[in-house]
């Protein structure tokens, strides 16, 4: 061995010692993120009560009862209406602060601090502050429709409304991500193709639609994954917001992931649990290879 | 395309890894167990008494140290009881050292869970009487001896509903208290209507009559409820034990096999009087207050059903004259909801002798009268021995004597878990009150969930 190490040469060598290096980091890759989800895989095919030392073999039985489950498909559907009202949202509204925050020459760094306050505020904290406003009998919000003389709403008692509360919450918190991120798209966008184009007479709308827009699409595409990603497993907002964590009324706003740690914790149903999240899994990567497909079309000039 | 090959490869490698690692893993865990709980022990226990018991008793003869660990959801006044019992146990038993744990009772089912693959945990465990099956069926919990808790002795002394912790034949816990339900109601509120609070309603037709007459409604906005129902607090226990039988019918089968609520005779009539109070009657409305206690400390709501654990509580933090009177009578027959935290004893320790006995011997003084009789003032749950709820500074006790009234028709209701049960219930009232859904069909609904629950659990047996 050492005799042949002395025949390789020096950009051999660089690459061997590169994956040494590799190793550490991908050694405790794989021990942390790989082989737990690998062993959350194997759970998901047995009867894995977490009390009971048996833990019989079940295979795929575990899923054919989560596909028959009522609850695990209005689980489903709630968090993919969660992924379609916020992502979008959370895009116009970041875009469109962004673009003010941009004009802005005064109290520049005020203002962006400002709107990136709720995004590193607790989650848990933000989301009582928001349940006590929705509070029908005497939460501000209510008393504001009173004084407009509109008619006074249930909010997160009424299976009807409180996912869109509970969305709400979740954008007004993680909208100040998207401004900073956007802010960064937008500045690195050379102000010489805004001046080319205004001397040939474009202007307001057709600058945004012909070079804001499509320069901005790296940035675009970045937050709608991450915010798809972040949105699919929606959990800390809807155990504080529904009543008693149950992701209540009529689990009308129960996401997936609130269904598996009920399943797993509260009815301690590990192997159901973790079938769970083996669909969450496929569907997080569907939905990432998609997208990576479709919209990362790269615009040049 | 180079990617998108090179990720389903990575999927194919990751499920062909999935199918390969059950083989690995049954194998595993029950190995993981016994190497890992002696390594732990040992250490731990010679570390912590041998600079204590001697020195406390350094006349007695040198016997074995044992150290226990008991869990217990966090309830302060339950932790700095049982922190004093300790103390005093430990001086009775100089050889036995008892460490409590407590853990915030939302995180308290994740924490046991937690715990049993690593192969730790208590000796002795205080358990919602209602998660039992679920314990014993897993093999969690060893049954008490025979020889130390003698089941005809218990049924002797005990009061009734505590028979809800045998299983074939075997007790598996006991308790130090058990509780029960009543009205609290605001005194004020009663006078401000036109009331007499000396003279409480005596059945459930008197209770919604009241109920009426204190509801308040502003601008078509109800800003005080007669009585608040809230059926994720105790009011899913007034249905299946307080109502049903009111009715004169019985919640579940004998061999708590088949969920009778829609079967038995009165099952629908219960059901639509608890509906009708907030859609008849026009009691109750599911936004007043964040809940019902809430709603009853805010002066929002005028009564609620609740248990004498609440006692305290209502004691500490309400701020207007308050009273409690016993459940009133259904149409057909006086029942109450029946429930407590019950002592078992952990497979874990079972599988070690001096652990076990002295896992008998704290258990024993948990159960006995004297510390009863500590416990019913400090906390407010009744004691669970006959002859200690004869006392008379309990039974003259304004507060307290409501709820022994009713203690002897006071049944635990059998859960196969718990919270999906209470969920079932909340689903089908919700969808009643918010929904419009027919009440038959609603409760049909629960109970075809329920069902499905207790099917699965039966058979697994």
């Amino acid at each position: 061995m050492a005799v042949r190490s002395r025949g390789l040469t020096l950009r051999q060598r660089r690459t061997i010692w590169a994956y040494v290096f590799l190793l550490v980091p991908l050694l405790f890759f794989i021990g942390i993120r790989v082989a737990p989800t690998l062993f959350a895989m194997s759970v998901s095919l047995f009867k894995w009560d977490i009390l009971s030392p048996t833990k019989p073999w079940l295979g795929l039985e575990n899923y054919q009862t989560l596909f028959n489950d009522p609850v695990f498909w209005k689980a489903l559907t709630n968090t993919l209406l969660y992924v379609i009202l916020s992502v979008p949202l959370q895009l116009v509204v970041g875009l469109f602060i962004a673009l003010l925050l941009q004009r802005a020459t005064r109290w520049k760094g005020f203002f962006r601090a400002l709107y990136f306050i709720p995004f590193v505020t607790s989650t848990v904290a933000i989301s009582w502050v928001w349940r006590w406003m929705y509070e029908p009998t005497f939460g501000p919000l209510n008393q504001l429709l009173a004084l407009l003389h509109l008619p006074e709403q249930k909010f997160l008692a009424d299976p009807d409304q409180a996912l869109f509360a509970i969305v709400i919450a979740i954008v007004w918190q993680a909208v100040g991500f998207y401004i900073i991120i956007f802010l960064a798209g937008l500045e690195s966008i050379p102000s010489d193709f805004y001046d080319a184009a205004k001397i040939d007479g474009a202007h307001g709308w057709n600058l945004f639609r012909h070079i804001t827009l499509p320069l901005l699409n790296p940035t675009i595409v970045f937050l709608t994954v991450i915010g798809t990603i972040t949105a699919i497993q929606v959990f800390t907002q809807v155990l504080n917001m529904s009543y008693q964590g149950m992701g209540g009324p009529l689990n009308s706003t129960k996401s997936l992931v609130l269904f598996i740690y009920q399943q797993g914790f509260s009815s301690f149903k590990m192997g159901y649990a973790a079938a769970g999240t083996v669909v969450l899994f496929v569907i997080i990567l569907l939905i990432t290879l998609i997208q990576l497909r479709v919209t990362s079309r790269r615009v040049e000039y | 395309m180079k990617r998108i090959t090179l990720l389903t490869l990575f999927v194919l490698t990751l499920l062909v890894a999935a199918c390969a690692a059950p083989t690995a893993a049954p194998t595993q865990a029950p190995a993981a167990n016994p190497t890992q709980a002696p390594a732990a022990n040992p250490t731990q226990a010679p570390a912590a008494n041998p600079t204590q018991a001697p020195a406390a008793n350094p006349t007695q003869a040198p016997a074995e140290k044992v150290e226990i660990e008991y869990w217990q959801y966090f309830y302060e006044s339950k932790k700095n009881l049982v922190d004093e019992l300790i103390t005093e146990f430990e001086k009775q038993n100089p050889n036995i050292t008892v460490v409590q744990t407590t853990f915030p009772y939302e995180q308290y089912n994740d924490k046991v869970a937690a715990s049993v693959p690593a192969g730790r945990g208590p000796d002795v465990i205080n358990l919602y009487y209602g998660w039992l099956p679920r314990y014993i069926n897993s093999g969690y919990l060893a049954p008490l001896p025979e020889a130390d808790f003698p089941a005809a002795e218990i049924e002797k002394d005990f009061v009734p509903m505590v028979q809800i912790a045998k299983v074939d034949g075997k007790y598996y816990a006991l308790p130090t208290a058990v509780r029960n339900l009543a009205v609290f109601y605001n005194k004020d509120l009663y006078t401000a209507a036109g009331l007499d609070p000396a003279n409480p309603p005596k059945t459930f037709e008197e209770l919604a009559a009241a109920a009426q007459k204190m509801t308040k409604v502003e601008n078509g906005k109800m800003t005080v409820a007669g009585w608040r129902i809230d059926l994720s607090n105790q009011d899913h226990n007034l249905f299946r034990e307080i109502l049903i039988r009111g009715y004169g019918g019985t919640p579940q089968s004998e061999d708590h096999k088949k969920i009778l609520w829609n079967t038995t005779p009165g099952g629908y009539d219960a059901w639509q009087f608890l509906v009708d109070l907030t859609t008849k009657y026009k009691v109750s409305e599911p936004t007043i207050g964040q809940d019902g206690p809430t709603a009853w400390l805010a002066q929002q709501a005028a009564m609620m059903v609740s248990g004498s654990f609440y006692l305290g509580t209502a004691k500490s933090k309400a701020t207007f004259n308050y009273g409690v009177f016993p459940m009133p009578a259904g149409p057909k027959a006086t029942a109450n909801f029946g429930s407590f935290w019950t002592h078992g004893i952990t497979t874990k320790a079972a599988q070690d002798p001096a652990k076990l006995a002295a896992s008998v011997k704290f258990l024993k003084f948990l159960t006995s009268a004297e510390v009863m009789k500590k416990w019913t003032p400090a906390i407010g749950e009744l004691p669970a021995r006959v002859e200690v709820l004869q006392d008379p500074t309990f039974t003259s006790d304004p507060l307290l004597a409501p709820f022994l009234k009713t203690l002897p028709v006071s049944y635990a209701t059998f859960f196969v878990d718990e919270a999906a049960d209470r969920t079932a219930l909340m689903n089908a009232y919700d969808s009643v009150i918010l929904k419009g859904a027919d009440p038959k069909q609603a409760l049909d609904e629960a109970v075809a969930t329920v069902q499905k629950l207790f099917d699965e659990y039966w058979a697994s047996k």
